[in-house]
């Protein structure tokens, strides 16, 4: 069922290259008579970083969400994986299983225990034994670090703990590209690190991502690419150095004058 | 206070006097005197009307002497059953009609509720519909519409919709065949159909059990173990197998026009069904506003994160949203079963004899007004606090888990 549901989208997507994991074409969104996203293209290679900066409201949020749908696009096309992003309601399952995504406000579920938050996904979706997600999820809790806090329910976690298992609830789907809103921005200072210290590691791994964040200093250490938004379109891109040591339009070097 | 303002040291300017109208204590004093004046004058002007009079429930205890219709289940005979006798069957027809309200309402709010906050156009409007008509309409109208609606809507109990001799219609209500113990094969002891009713329930149990243990299975090893589909078929084999091995003691009996009313078989009758019916949908309504903003109370962000793990539309709403809802909307809920069981008291609009109705018969016959709404009034506190209670023991089980 997989392989046809990968095979004929990706028939008719012209541009798809083997490490081409995310391709954007043109695409618009408008919320009312708001234009949230105008004309924006992008092509992510597998195993890239990119991290999406810009003013509030610029649509870098927006962007990340027409990924998996969280947010329809009103025209143009995306393709995650090969697998086109329509109405198809088997692409559109097959791509959010495939795509993990941590939220600004971590969004774990409250009447589910952490291990239940994160074997939820693996059983119901995956259909996983109950023994392997748990285990699964176990690793997962090593791998960020709160193994001990399992059997914990989600009120009881700091913020970065909870975050930190918002991250292993969607790693827990085994996914190939993880989208990240904002992961650090409802955290106190000192939660910050534990948060980007495991996004760092996940980086090392191998994983493609996305993330949109403010923290600088993780964007010049660990992306490949900066994308930088105003208003709905990518204005500038290239890599940290470009980004942070020739900027080249105005509107670039007028939000780094202000963040930096 | 004023003393120690006064003796303060350190010269602090001597308080002035403070006048007893201004004293808070004073205050507080004088309300108080107020309250238990006026409730001793209250309680002196009750005792004095019902004083005079000799009280006491002898009353209930002789025979009724009038015949109510809508029995279910009991056999009572209004010519020699005392007047609690047919108190009682009046308060089994309130719990009855309150019971199948209670079911199908939460039935009908949970659909409508999750209908309301549809995608679709058409089902979020048509849900918005039934809300705005049947919560911003008397209950009482309602009743009576659907009284008249099948009084009159239905044909005739002579020209009677007869499906295969089974399923009767009009507008005497619905009759469909009924289990009826009988002789079996063994000959004709009486607790032979008896154990086979205890044994189907026995075989209930096992069901349920085989089910548990079936989901037990899946959630731990993720195969499909079909629990359902187990425990049904476990429990047809031991409800066929008993039912032979005993001799068959039970036969069906098939409903029949008798006169101008059904005989045999169980009959619905249209006062009944009408009451249940407008209960349900009014309560309903209400319920579906409950639901509806619970739902909507849960932040977006649950919703986007059942999303991005790739829950299914279905998973998101029992997995993630209505447990979560669910806590929330007990107590509200619990509320509208409270008012359903009160709201039951217009019965005797459509006719329908409950409580109330049989209370106020008897009190027209006999007197002893004081006495009947005594008992009126209790029983509904009883019926109401038994709602209640349940509905605690529920919230207590579904909050166990939360923090």
């Amino acid at each position: 069922m997989s392989t046809e549901q990968a095979a004929s989208p990706a028939a008719g997507a012209v541009t798809s290259t083997s490490d081409d994991m995310i391709i954007v074409e043109h695409i618009d969104k408008w919320f009312g008579d708001f234009q949230a996203l105008d004309d924006v293209s992008l092509t992510i290679r597998e195993h890239e970083i990119v991290v999406v900066l810009g003013p509030s409201g610029s649509g870098k949020s927006t962007f990340i969400r027409c990924l998996n749908r969280l947010e329809e696009h009103d025209s143009g096309r995306i393709f995650v994986d090969g697998i086109e992003l329509n109405d198809d309601v088997r692409n559109l399952n097959a791509i959010r299983s495939e795509v993990g995504m941590v939220f600004q406000q971590f969004n774990l579920f409250p009447h589910l225990s952490v291990m239940s938050n994160i074997t939820l996904g693996p059983q119901k979706v995956r259909r996983m034994s109950r023994r392997d997600a748990e285990k699964l999820a176990m690793q997962l809790l090593e791998r960020v670090g709160i193994p001990e806090q399992a059997q914990k329910y989600p009120a009881q976690l700091s913020g970065g703990q909870q975050q930190r298992v918002a991250i292993a609830r969607a790693l827990a789907m085994q996914p190939k590209i993880m989208l990240f809103d904002e992961p650090t921005s409802a955290l106190d200072p000192e939660m910050i690190k534990e948060v980007l210290d495991v996004m760092r590691e996940l980086a090392e791994s191998g994983m493609t991502m996305i993330v949109v964040t403010h923290e600088m200093g993780f964007a010049r250490e660990v992306a490949d690419r900066l994308v930088f938004f105003d208003e709905g379109a990518v204005v500038e891109q290239g890599t940290p150095t470009h980004f942070f040591e020739n900027p080249q339009e105005e509107r670039t070097k007028l939000f780094l004058s202000q963040i930096l | 206070m004023a003393q120690q303002a006064m003796s303060a040291p350190g010269g602090a300017p001597a308080s002035a006097r403070v006048p007893l109208l201004y004293r808070r204590r004073a205050r507080r004093w004088f309300v108080e005197l107020a309250y238990v004046a006026l409730t001793v004058l209250a309680a002196i002007y009750v005792v004095s009307a019902l004083g005079g009079r000799e009280y006491g429930f002898g009353f209930l205890t002789q025979p009724a002497a009038f015949d109510i219709g809508n029995q279910w289940l009991v056999d009572f005979d209004g010519t020699t059953s005392s007047r609690l006798t047919i108190y009682l069957v009046g308060v089994w027809s309130t719990i009855r009609v309150v019971g199948v309200a209670i079911g199908l309402a939460t039935l009908v709010g949970v659909v409508v509720g999750v209908a309301r906050l549809s995608q679709n156009w058409l089902v979020a409007k048509s849900a918005m519909l039934f809300v705005e008509i049947f919560r911003n309409t008397p209950l009482y109208v309602q009743a009576v519409i659907w009284y008249a609606i099948l009084l009159f809507g239905l044909p005739g109990i002579e020209q009677v919709v007869n499906v295969g001799d089974s399923f009767l219609l009009s507008n005497r209500g619905v009759a469909i065949p009924w289990p009826d113990p009988r002789v079996g094969l063994w000959g004709g002891p009486a607790w032979l159909a008896g154990s086979w009713f205890a044994t189907l329930a026995i075989g209930a149990a096992v069901a349920l059990r085989v089910r548990a243990v079936r989901q037990g299975q899946e959630r731990e090893t993720g195969e499909y173990r079909y629990p359902n589909r187990v425990a049904m078929t476990t429990f047809a084999v031991i409800a066929g197998a008993s039912y032979l091995l005993l001799g068959m003691p039970v036969g069906i009996d098939r409903p029949i026009v008798e006169g101008t009313t059904y005989a045999q078989g169980m009959a619905v009758f249209p006062e009944f069904a009408s009451l249940a019916l407008a209960l349900t949908v009014y309560t309903g309504a209400y319920i579906a506003e409950i639901v509806r903003a619970s739902i909507q109370a849960l932040p977006a962000g649950q919703t986007e994160a059942a999303k991005a793990i790739g829950l299914s539309g279905y998973q998101r709403l029992t997995l993630v949203v209505l447990p979560q809802a669910l806590r929330q909307m007990i107590p509200s809920v619990t509320n509208q079963y409270l008012s359903a069981n009160k709201n039951s008291s217009i019965a005797l609009g459509v006719s329908y004899f409950d409580l109330f109705f049989v209370a106020s018969i008897i009190s027209n016959k006999i007197g002893h007004a004081v006495e009947v709404f005594f008992l009126i009034i209790v029983t509904y506190v009883v019926l109401s606090l038994i709602i209640s209670g349940l509905m605690n023991i529920v919230n207590a089980r579904v909050t166990l888990h939360q923090v």
